[in-house]
């Protein structure tokens, strides 16, 4: 027969290899920002678009990148947006890089860009600034520090000593056991928009991770937001969100999955809400050619309305 | 009957109110009475059918037709309610799963589909056997020969 013999020879390798793993597992790692505690369970909710949408990508050189958006829309106006990356030659690891620039710009001169940077190993920062109709609308610088079992950042938004407003946010998030991280967030503004001058926020955040699910909350003043998630199969993943807001007096629960279908080389997200929102997303890559299908629907019965959306990304 | 009568009295000769005359009109009158039976039922006014058969009911007493009257009420109303919601219940799901499933389905069949031609493509060029060993390869001896 022409099969070749199985290898024999990679076996006794493989099994070294896994009681190594086992032993680190224990370790407390670092429970990454505050901010992000969340995106595990967001990531499996679709993001659904309206109406036609072509983008083109293309890298210029190994660090350059420019990419073409035309979206055409019967809601949001249609238009078309120039987007520019660059990333710099400072190789953390192979997967990130340093100094990263991003920013894209529509004809009318609305400019959104970021800068990311990472000064020192364990000390990064992130400036993002966002013009529109020829005002700077929004300038926000954060630093971010992370320690061995705990990250720190401090956000500094639209700061005017002028005026003397602006809002300054601070986070924290300890890993307290491998599995459970604690964290708080206060968030001050001051400014003549704001009622009595100047308003502090404190909140605190929770989260409880393990291999296949994900638990996290925050609980402030103005409200509840709970997440959890849960990777059901190799192909399924769930996740369920519920948020409260005091000061609006409203609460939306909504349930999202998202389903890898990687022999056809398909994602979908799906996620139905208690607005009686249904949404969905179906991203296809078209195997033998640069190109990656989206269709997405969504749909209201409470409004009843219904929005369908197609795009293409070449490249 | 009220109004036969009527119509008579208005005559001028009942005006003239004697006993006899009265009585003679009597007389006219049961002697009358036949043809008009003829052509008019029973001295009653004009009623329907329906009329008639309503007026039946009041054979029972008035709690048992109120609530016969809200049973049949409530009964129609919860019937309209119920194929209402029933209606919009089934749009809501049907839409939501054509949103939610279908594309998925679709995908999952197309390629179990795709896989299925590939084995059988596979089959007819290389014979029955490849499209065993072609998933799974047999787990054979290496050739290990005494020499």
């Amino acid at each position: 027969m022409w099969s070749p013999p199985p290898p024999e020879a990679n076996f006794s390798k493989d099994k070294t290899g896994s009681d190594i793993n086992i032993h680190e597992e224990a370790k407390i790692e670092n429970p990454g920002p505050l901010e992000e505690i969340h995106t595990k369970c967001k990531n499996v909710f679709p993001t659904c678009f309206e109406g036609a949408r072509v983008m083109l990508t293309r890298g210029i050189s190994n660090h350059f990148q420019i990419s073409h958006t035309i979206n055409m829309s019967s809601v949001t106006p249609s238009g078309y947006r120039f987007g520019a990356t660059y990333v710099g030659t400072k190789q953390i690891s192979p997967s990130e890089a340093y100094p990263i620039l991003l920013g894209d710009i529509d004809p009318t001169g609305n400019l959104n860009a970021t800068i990311v940077h990472q000064f020192q190993p364990r000390l990064s920062a992130k400036f993002g600034a966002q013009v529109q109709n020829s005002k700077f609308q929004v300038g926000q610088l954060t630093l971010n520090y992370k320690g061995n079992d705990y990250t720190a950042s401090l956000t500094m938004a639209n700061p005017d000593i002028i005026n003397n407003s602006g809002v300054v946010v601070m986070h924290y998030l300890q890993a307290v056991t491998s599995r459970l991280s604690l964290g708080t967030e206060l968030a001050y503004q001051r400014g003549p928009a704001v009622p009595g001058g100047e308003i502090a926020l404190l909140s605190a955040a929770a989260k409880y991770s393990t291999d296949n699910y994900q638990v996290s909350g925050t609980l402030g003043v103005s409200g509840v937001h709970l997440c959890y998630y849960q990777k059901a199969s190799k192909q399924l993943q769930i996740g369920v969100e519920l948020e409260a807001n005091n000061r609006i007096q409203e609460s939306v629960a909504s349930i999202g999955y998202q389903v890898d279908l990687p022999k056809s080389e398909v994602v979908f997200k799906g996620h139905i809400d208690s607005n009686w929102s249904v949404g969905a997303v179906l991203e296809k890559k078209l195997s033998p050619l640069p190109f990656t299908l989206a269709i997405s629907g969504l749909m209201n019965h409470q409004k009843n309305n219904f929005r369908l959306g197609v795009g293409v990304l070449i490249g | 009957m009220e109004s036969q009568e009527g119509s008579q009295s208005t005559e001028p000769e009942v005006e003239k109110d004697s006993k006899e005359e009265s009585i003679s009109e009597k007389e006219s009158i049961s002697k009358k009475q036949p043809a008009i039976e003829g052509t008019d039922d029973d001295d009653e006014p004009d009623e329907t059918l329906g009329e008639r058969l309503w007026g039946l009911t009041e054979m029972f007493p008035e709690a048992v037709r109120n609530l016969t009257y809200s049973t049949v009420v409530n009964t129609k109303l919860g019937f309209c309610k119920a194929y209402s919601l029933s209606r919009s219940a089934a749009w809501i799901v049907f839409s939501t799963s054509i949103i939610l499933f279908a594309p998925v389905i679709f995908e999952v069949e197309r390629a179990n589909m795709e896989e299925m031609q590939r084995t059988q493509q596979k089959q007819m060029l290389l014979g029955p056997n490849s499209a065993i060993s072609g998933g799974v390869p047999p787990p054979l001896l290496p050739p290990v020969q005494s020499r």
